[in-house]
This record gives C-alpha cells, structure tokens and sequence, in this order.
C-alpha cells in the first residue's frame, strides 16, 4: 500500500509543479514506484514541465468519467521505468470531477504505487479540495514573500479543517545574499509563522528555468544547486535523516572565483 | 454505457494501430503509437432514434451497427431521459429495417420495460427511415482565429483554421483539417474513422497527430519546417509530406 502525498500552496507560481515534478523523478532515481497526479484541470502544465506532452492520450477527467481504465490513462516516463503520469485535461474545467472520485482514483493508485504524488491547482476552491481529497499527507510549498506565506498559513488552516494535520514545509527560491541583507524573509522567520516541521529548503536557481522548458526535471542534473535539494527532501521523506544544506551564495565576488577555479 | 461502445471501437482501432506499427518505415519521422482512440462523445452517433407515431413512439434502429452497440445506445439514451417517457406509452420497432431474433426482442422488450415502456414489433416502415442514416455532406467549418489552449473545435466536417492552433488547443474534424498558420496543438481528423483525411498546415509543429484511429505523436525534438507540410495515412501509418511534394504525386497520378 503507497502513501498519496498532496503538494500544494495556495498561491501560484511558487513552484508547486517543479516540485512535483523532481520529488517524483526523485523517487523514482530511488528504485521507487511512483505516479505524478495533475490536478490542475484546465490549466495542465504537469505533462510539459515533464516533456510528456506529446503522449497524451486519455487523461483524468477521461478516467473519472468512465472513457477508458485508470491504466490507459498512465503515461510511462521518457526516463525512467518505474514513474508514471496521470495528465490533466485541458479542455475541461476543475468541476468535472468530484472530491469523492479523487478519493476513489487516489485508493486505485495506491494499490499499485510506492508514492502518489498530487499537483494541486492554485487557489482554495474545487480544485483544492479535489487534489487534497485523497491525500495522506501534504507538503506545503512557499517562497519567502509574506504573501506567499499568509497564502501557505490559510491552506495550512483549510487542511486542518479537513482532518489532515502535520503538513510539511518546503521553502523554494531562497536567495541566500538578500537574506543576509535583511531583505528577504529567512527561514526562521517563515517557521516562526507557520510553526510546522521544515522539510527541505530550495535555493534559487537559474537551472530551474532550462529543465521546465527542457522537459527534464532538475534533479537529472547532478551539479545543480537545486537537484541535490530535492533530493535530499526525498531521502527525508523516506525516512532517513539529512541536515539541511547549507546554501551557498553564489553571487559574491569570492565565490564567483571560487567557482571558476573549482574549488 | 460509453465504455462499452468505446471498448468495440477500441478493438477495431487497436488493430489498425497494430499494423501501422508493423508496417513503420524506417525513415518515418513522427512515431505510431499502440494505443486506442479517444472516444469523442459526437462519436455516440445516433444509432437509435425516438420518432412520434399514430400509436405512441417509434424506435427507428440502425442496421448497420451490432445489436450490442444498439442495446447500449438506446440504454443511454432512456437513461439521460428518464422524465421524458411518460409509462405505458407504446413503443413501435419497425421490422423491415434490422429483422431482430426472438433473443433480441426479447432483451429489448426487457430493456423498455425497465422505463415503463411497451414493446410491439410492427411491419410498416417507411423509406425515409433508412435514409436518415445516408451520411450527408456537412458543410465545412471556417474559424477565423487562433485557438488557443484549452479551446476546442469539434465539427463533423471539414474544418479549416484561420490561424494558428497553440499547445493544449484541440481541433476535432470528422474530415480535413487545414491550418493557415502554425499548428502546435492536438489536430485530429476523420474523427469518425475517415482514414482518407487529412492535415494540412503552414507550419506542421502539432505534438499529436490523429487521422482516424491512428495516432501520431512528434518527435521529442521537432525541427521547425520551412514549408507547408500534410499529415495522411498511407500504407496504414501517419506520414508527413510537403504540400508541394502531395501535389506532384497527385498530378502524376492523374497523368
């Protein structure tokens, strides 16, 4: 029996499908059986960020109207044998499917998966509650804006209500020079708020943007900053202890040398 | 009731798919992919039909589809209507079109009867009943505008796009497609098993390509064509041409 994990946010473009995308991928690079969930219904970018797109055949809403089997519908990674994906429909909206079907497909998967990883949809109405419906547990992604943050304490509050306690936090797109300045929120700052366990932190990284428009998920890349953050959230996720990295600043004179001479 | 229906389309389709794959050439560029049609919900084409009749209502039936295929259909149908039909009212099936067995009149009556509705076999029927079922030629529909993601032309014609067709767009046609533009979406024609359409466009970038049952998918990396390009099946897999190459084979066909 997997485990069906909900990543979510409430504000967009926080990185909620980058993230899906490499703790899936992740996973997989672990021997470990997994299906990639988009929830995202009407605004699919799952497949794409995937390089999945051209195999799209059946997707979700295909599976919860009864148009083809839940197995029909799976799309086989490019890469890797053992991960799979679930794709949105795009010409559908978030209503063509109920919490109790999403329910009903989570349990399906989860027979035959390791890991059940849901993209949510922004936003708090159906597609949320559609995407959280058969979670076990949910990752909360944030970045270090107040907005995002009171986004994250609203979907954090919405879960509870809904009877999923403990979600975890992972902070994205930390530039490490502006909080040292004092110009961004530092991680204790946003922990403060939330108060929920850390579960990784991602630092800002130019490589993000090749790898989604590339169709290749970031953590393929062994030297970027960002992979090996990933990563290590999907080793804590299956249980073993890793310190949080430390990140480097790269934007300093010295460690601009430093990378240059490979030190 | 549409999965059954879409389970026999399927089985045909996997066949055809089968041997698109087995016939792939080396140098094809885009690639045959095993896998079944979509079953487009216009594709539940009306193979039962209620008419109004002296005696109460009734049921012309399609002779050219499997008894199954009816059963369902009519199964759909009595179930999205289930107010409509008001009980007792009689239900005529004109023999001469589909001479049904006694089993199939039988699961008939049985089905009606689940609705309150009476079954009686009759022998009048009318020529403008078979006729119903001639395909007629549709007009082609002309879209003066790029259909963007999300957006979706369904036609049972012809369908031509003044345009571009972008990602996550759909263009479903159950003859050709012509886009006057770039067509990066998905385009699929002959939707209702026409294996003769086909797909035209300025810029031919679709990352799915579907003609009939047959379904093509880009390359991973798709170089941009410098010229118009046509999608057809030959030899039953998907190939692409230029335009100007279709159009010297045609002339040299017909000299």
């Amino acid at each position: 029996m997997g485990e069906v994990i909900v990543i979510t946010s409430g504000k967009g473009g926080v990185g909620k499908t980058t993230t899906s995308a490499n703790l899936g991928t992740g996973f997989a690079l672990q021997g470990k059986k997994v299906v990639l969930v988009d929830a995202d219904i009407g605004l699919r970018n799952l497949d794409v960020v995937m390089g999945l797109e051209n195999r799209i055949v059946y997707d979700l809403v295909d599976v919860t109207d009864g148009n083809c089997r839940l197995k029909q519908a799976l799309i086989r990674d490019k890469r890797y044998e053992s991960l799979y994906l679930l794709p949105a429909a795009q010409t559908r909206d978030k209503n063509a499917v109920t919490p109790e079907q999403m329910k009903q497909l989570c349990d399906e998967l989860k027979q035959d998966f390791d890991f059940v990883i849901i993209d949510c949809p922004a936003g708090i109405e159906q597609g949320f509650k559609n995407a959280i419906a058969g979670a076990d547990r949910a990752i909360i992604v944030t970045t270090p804006e107040v907005s995002a943050v009171r986004d994250a304490d609203r979907i954090i509050g919405l879960l509870e209500s809904e009877g999923k306690h403990n979600p975890k936090l992972i902070v994205n797109r930390i530039r490490p020079h502006m909080v040292k300045k004092g110009d961004m929120m530092s991680i204790d700052d946003i922990i403060e708020i939330l108060a929920i366990d850390l579960l990784g932190i991602i630092p800002e990284d130019d490589y993000i943007v090749v790898s989604t428009n590339r169709g290749e998920p970031a953590v393929v890349n062994p030297i970027s900053q960002a992979s090996t953050a990933y990563k290590n959230i999907v080793r804590r996720l299956m249980g073993e202890n890793i310190p949080l990295m430390i990140i480097e600043d790269n934007t300093s004179f010295f460690n601009k040398l430093k990378k240059i001479f490979n030190l | 009731m549409i999965v059954v229906w879409s389970r026999i389309l399927d089985l045909k389709i996997n066949f055809l798919n089968l041997a698109g794959l087995l016939t792939k050439s080396a140098n094809s560029k885009w690639q045959i992919y095993v896998t079944c049609k979509k079953t487009w919900e216009m594709d539940m084409r009306e193979y039962v039909i209620f008419k109004g009749s002296r005696n109460g209502l009734q049921l012309v039936l399609d002779a050219s589809v499997e008894f199954e295929v009816l059963l369902e259909n009519l199964a759909a149908k009595l179930e999205s209507a289930v107010d409509f039909f008001s009980r007792g009212t009689m239900v005529e099936v004109p023999a001469k079109v589909r001479n049904l067995s006694f089993q199939e009149q039988e699961e008939l009556s049985k089905l009606l009867a689940g609705y309150g509705l009476v079954f009686r076999e009759v022998n009048d029927q009318c020529a403008d009943d078979i006729a119903m079922f001639e395909p007629k030629e549709i007009e082609r529909l002309v879209v003066a505008k790029t259909i963007r993601s999300g957006q979706e032309i369904i036609h049972q014609g012809a369908v031509v796009i003044d345009g571009d067709v972008n990602p996550g767009a759909e263009v479903i046609a159950g003859g050709d497609i012509i886009v006057n533009g770039t067509c990066r979406g998905m385009v699929h024609a002959g939707a209702y098993g026409d294996i003769r359409a086909t797909i035209t466009a300025q810029r031919l970038l679709a990352s799915q390509i579907r003609i009939a049952g047959l379904i093509a998918r880009a390359p991973d990396h798709l170089d941009q064509p410098d010229q118009a390009e046509v999608a057809l099946i030959e030899d039953g897999i998907v190939i692409i041409k230029t335009v100007s190459m279709q159009e010297d084979e045609m002339q040299k066909l017909q000299a």
